[in-house]
């Protein structure tokens, strides 16, 4: 019997110690985190870094209807340091609860800054795990506070808004080349550039920020932007394409459009051995879809679809040329991976970054599309 | 791995007492105890592990793969030389020594051995390769722990489980826990046998201290391992000299229990 005490004694004061309770933090003694943003000092020496923080207690929904700043669901509070981390414990130091950075979904970069490289502001907060791996990356043209302090419509917490668009995978089939994980890992493997997310103005509508393409990085310095189009040529030239609707012109001198619901889109990069020191790359796309609509589209036949797919097919091309041109000749970064293919598939060629950059622009580059295209509307044509 | 993955904050001591709840328990039962605590967490384990591994190949890259003839042979055998310290290195031959030259008469035991280390390289090999196809060789080769970051970034659909990482932790906790049993209940054993059955408890006493100890009093374990490397090279040196010697004694001790006989 006292055995039994003394065993059932020693059982309750080791689930005094269990850890699950060792460090607990209650909620209302924690700031929590949602986004980081990070802007270059206009002084020039040294970063301000904003936190936005959540009011867990506004997230609830009001039958009073609260209107004014104090309904926000979210505070911004920014402070300057000279780097990161100082200012983060500035930050720390002006709130009166302990900043918890479990729940961050994205880290916004000033562009000005990312300019000047990403590594030495990113690193410490990786190595700390302050910021996760798959945290998303943006990059900013307007000031990173102004973009944490938008609260969107269409979602209570702002930072999941942000996150939605790469979880639902609305614009890449793998989100996680666009965190910050996925920008190390294109950093630290030869061939291939880092990318992130590229936010420009503020979709008034929605209150919110608008995803205006991606930001293509030499190194872990911004060199510049692809626009939505350029954008959407990458994504079809590295298999980043998700299955969702795309509408084509009629033609390139028309404004009537149609709608193709596109199923897939593989596509293959070939560099072959240098001809006089100057690599081939040859890129081919094939995109399956369905067409959904449009005014353009009288009848639902084998010629109506032969001249679809045509269309279809010079607008790829011009897309993926679009986007192959700005990564060559204007921004001269390897953000498709063409380097990387040289390095994997013909490992004897390849002599590392820097000789690579020498021949990169000059590449020749041949596009070849390939559209297959089935119709599948609720109604049928009605002549007119 | 405990501190970086779950508990930052929690101190060392009090994750080492946690951990030797379990051989606390299972010593006083003996040896059957500790076989029957491997055997009931076997499975689970295995299917929990099995599964995680499995599930970030759907999406993996496996052109990080490619190169896959080495560009440089000299970087191999360097590899090489440090999988030998991280393993048991040579003191592997006096586990897998009796095994082979008593192959004929163990050879249910021998299978079972060779079953287990087939399964253990199985499992490596799985972790090398979701490693490599998920993050790449280079982006692994810069993390502490690439096998925890590639899980990490699995979603499983509509987010029924976020933290799958956690859940890997708990088949890597039932095999580290599984091994420092067996070491710890070896260490009781050989104690106990200087003290007699009787005051047994002391030896586990003993280990107990030791290994608390070890827990508390150094800032880092950087000075621990730097002497431990040390201790390990010249146990293997002094093994590996012996073990000739004990071979030629073992020869003689037959011939002379054939000739009496």
């Amino acid at each position: 019997m006292k055995k039994k005490i003394g065993i059932l004694l020693i059982c309750l004061l080791v689930c005094l110690s269990l850890t699950g309770c060792w460090d607990a933090v209650e909620l209302q003694k924690r700031a929590v985190v949602l986004m980081i943003g990070i802007d270059q000092n206009e002084a020039g020496q040294g970063v301000i870094v904003s936190l936005q923080l959540a009011r867990p207690q506004k997230f609830a929904p009001s039958s009073k209807g609260d209107t004014g700043s104090d309904s926000q669901n979210i505070v911004v509070v920014s402070r300057s340091g000279v780097e990161v981390t100082d200012a983060i414990r500035q930050i720390q130091l002006a709130i009166d609860r302990k900043l918890f950075f479990g729940h961050v979904h994205g880290l916004v970069i000033q562009e000005s800054l990312a300019r000047h490289g990403l590594l030495s502001i990113m690193d410490p907060l990786l190595q700390s795990r302050t910021v996760p791996r798959e945290a998303w990356l943006f990059v900013s043209h307007h000031s990173a506070r102004e973009v944490l302090k938008q609260t969107p419509a269409l979602d209570a917490i702002p930072s999941t808004y942000l996150a939605n668009f790469f979880e639902n995978r609305l614009f890449f089939k793998r989100p996680y080349e666009v965190t910050l994980g996925g920008f190390h890992q294109r950093f630290a493997t030869p061939g291939i550039e880092p990318i992130a997310v590229w936010l420009d103005v503020e979709d008034k509508a929605l209150s919110a920020p608008k995803i205006q393409g991606l930001a293509a990085f030499l190194g872990d310095k911004f060199v510049g932007k692809l626009n939505p189009s350029q954008s959407l040529g990458w994504e079809f030239i590295v298999n980043q394409f998700p299955r969702s609707p795309l509408t084509f012109s009629c033609a390139s001198d028309q404004p009537n459009r149609f709608v193709i619901d596109i199923r897939n889109v593989k596509s293959v990069i070939r560099v072959s051995a240098y001809q006089m020191g100057v690599p081939q790359m040859w890129v081919r796309v094939e995109l399956h879809g369905y067409v959904e609509g449009g005014n353009y589209i009288l009848q639902q036949d084998q010629h109506e679809l032969q001249v679809l797919k045509q269309r279809i097919a010079e607008e790829l091309q011009s897309m993926v040329q679009t986007s192959l041109t700005q990564c060559q000749q204007t921004l001269e970064t390897d953000i498709l991976g063409t380097g990387l293919f040289v390095y994997r598939h013909n490992p004897h060629m390849w002599h590392g970054d820097k000789e690579w950059y020498t021949m990169f622009h000059r590449m020749k580059t041949s596009v070849h599309t390939e559209v297959h295209l089935d119709f599948l509307q609720t109604y049928r044509p009605i002549s007119l | 791995m405990v501190h970086y993955i779950a508990l930052p904050y929690t101190p060392t001591l009090v994750l080492v007492l946690l951990a030797l709840l379990i051989p606390v328990q299972l010593f006083l039962g003996g040896f059957e105890s500790l076989l029957r605590y491997q055997v009931f967490l076997f499975w689970p384990a295995i299917l929990v592990a099995g599964f995680l591994l499995l599930m970030p190949l759907v999406h993996a890259d496996f052109g990080n793969l490619l190169p896959l003839w080495p560009s440089s042979w000299g970087a191999i055998m360097d590899s090489c030389k440090r999988v030998m310290d991280l393993l048991t290195g040579l003191l592997l031959l006096f586990v897998y020594f009796p095994l082979i030259h008593r192959y004929s008469q163990e050879k249910i035991s021998s299978r079972s051995v060779l079953i287990a280390g087939l399964g253990v390289i199985f499992f490596n090999s799985l972790n090398v390769l979701v490693a490599l196809s998920v993050l790449g060789p280079f982006e692994t080769s810069s993390l502490q722990w690439p096998i925890l970051e590639a899980i990490r970034i699995q979603k499983l659909p509509s987010l029924f489980l976020e933290r799958l990482d956690l859940v890997f932790f708990l088949p890597v906790l039932i095999a580290v826990s599984s091994a420092v049993n067996l070491y710890a209940f070896g260490a009781y054993h050989v104690l106990s046998q200087y003290n007699g059955g009787v005051r047994s408890k002391l030896g586990m006493g003993l280990y107990f201290f030791t290994i608390i100890l070890l827990a508390t009093l150094p800032d880092t374990l950087d000075h621990i391992l730097l002497w431990y490397n040390w201790a390990f090279y010249v146990v293997e040196g002094l093994s590996l000299f012996l073990l000739p010697v004990l071979w030629w004694k073992n020869v003689l001790f037959l011939q002379k229990t054939e000739n009496v006989s």
